[in-house]
């Protein structure tokens, strides 16, 4: 395989199921490395099994959290086209009260963490996706929305799962074709108005 | 009159092609596949166009970088190719699952080395579905395989400086959760 171009290790490299695979890559050698921040795609959800490690104590060392996977993944990466971040669905099944009261360290559309890394790459962005902790997400109002439209100026697809949005401040996504919300808890019946041209799944 | 925008199955179409590789071996191919290679196909229509005022048509296309054994097996990729298209036209779903089903057939066959070339060959016809093809079959043969299996795999040694692995070890440490045994 090593006398493949570049770009054909790159094609190799888009193709691999998740961000996990493609970090164990970087680590195979120095071109690997280089050519995987080429890969235009994060896709990356929190496991049980890091969710559980993250909860507890005696784990050595300790687990990265989830968000700063996701900043240091994403941060810089101005050709990154398609990001998909969320929870995998086996922590649904989590209930209320196994969960530590303020915990937001998986509350994915808390607006404090997606702005430090989305007007960074935003601009280039076709695609997002947002799959929140339900458990951490139901109680909190996010406003993402209004910031993914002031920073994604040519998204075409978005979608976010499990969560509560606000759509103050959300302003016109005229490139958008495609938004999903699934679950989700919305202060704002007149979406609708605003997005006439999408089609609302 | 001609009839190849009519008829995408190659067994209706009688029109012959022929593709000259780098080690000198010629092959004699339906118009239908070999169209599905785009350099070909860009060859065969500027040939096409040149030849309109002198009224000759060019039938020996030279393939200089591609060598007769990857190209042998695109075309009995590609001739299956075509073949489970024609015979699910009007559904998509049966083609997809006729297609994944020859495709896994067809990498029992393939050694790990040979798929390098065929990247390479099918890159250089411009052969989009069979590129797409063996990058996926690349992709899922590392997937879930620790760094020294894939190293192995693509034939590459590590490179990095003394402290610059074990720094990238631990920055991805959360990337070797479930990772298959060697």
């Amino acid at each position: 395989m090593e006398e493949l171009p570049p770009p054909l290790i790159i094609e190799i490299l888009s193709r691999l199921g998740d961000s996990s695979e493609l970090a164990r890559c970087r680590l195979v050698s120095r071109t690997l490395n280089s050519l995987s921040r080429e890969v235009s795609k994060v896709h990356l959800l929190c496991t049980l099994s890091h969710y559980l490690k993250s909860r507890a104590p005696e784990t050595e060392p300790p687990v990265t959290p989830f968000k700063t996977i996701i900043s240091n993944l994403v941060l810089h990466r101005r050709a990154l086209r398609s990001v998909s971040i969320g929870v995998e669905k086996s922590l649904r099944n989590i209930s209320y009260d196994e969960v530590e009261g303020e915990s937001d360290d998986l509350y994915l559309t808390d607006v404090g963490f997606v702005n430090q890394w989305l007007p960074n790459i935003g601009a280039g962005l076709k695609s997002l996706s947002v799959s929140d902790f339900w458990i951490q997400s139901c109680w909190r109002k996010s406003e993402i929305l209004s910031l993914i439209s002031s920073c994604c100026h040519s998204l075409i697809e978005l979608q976010v799962k499990n969560a509560w949005l606000s759509v103050d401040g959300l302003k016109p996504m005229p490139t958008l074709t495609s938004l999903t919300l699934e679950y989700i808890r919305l202060d704002d019946e007149d979406l609708h108005k605003s997005y006439q041209h999408v089609s609302i799944w | 009159m001609s009839n190849q925008s009519e008829s995408p199955n190659p067994t209706s179409s009688s029109n012959k092609i022929t593709l000259k590789t780098s080690d000198n071996e010629v092959f004699e191919v339906e118009e239908a596949v070999a169209m599905k290679f785009c350099t070909v196909k860009q060859y065969f229509d500027d040939e096409n166009n040149n030849n309109v005022t002198s009224g000759t048509s060019t039938t020996l296309i030279p393939l200089p970088n591609v060598e007769s054994h990857p190209l042998a097996i695109l075309i009995t990729y590609c001739k299956k190719h075509l073949e489970i298209k024609a015979n699910n036209a009007d559904n998509k779903k049966e083609m997809e699952i006729d297609m994944e089903h020859y495709e896994r057939e067809f990498l029992k066959n393939v050694m790990p080395q040979e798929l390098t070339e065929l990247i390479l060959a099918a890159n250089y016809l411009n052969f989009k579905e069979a590129l797409d093809f063996f990058c996926r079959a690349v992709a899922s043969a590392i997937q879930n395989k620790s760094v020294e299996y894939v190293r192995k795999f693509f034939g590459l040694e590590s490179d990095f400086k003394p402290g610059e692995e074990e720094k990238l070890r631990e920055e991805f440490a959360w990337s070797f959760e479930g990772v298959d045994e060697d």
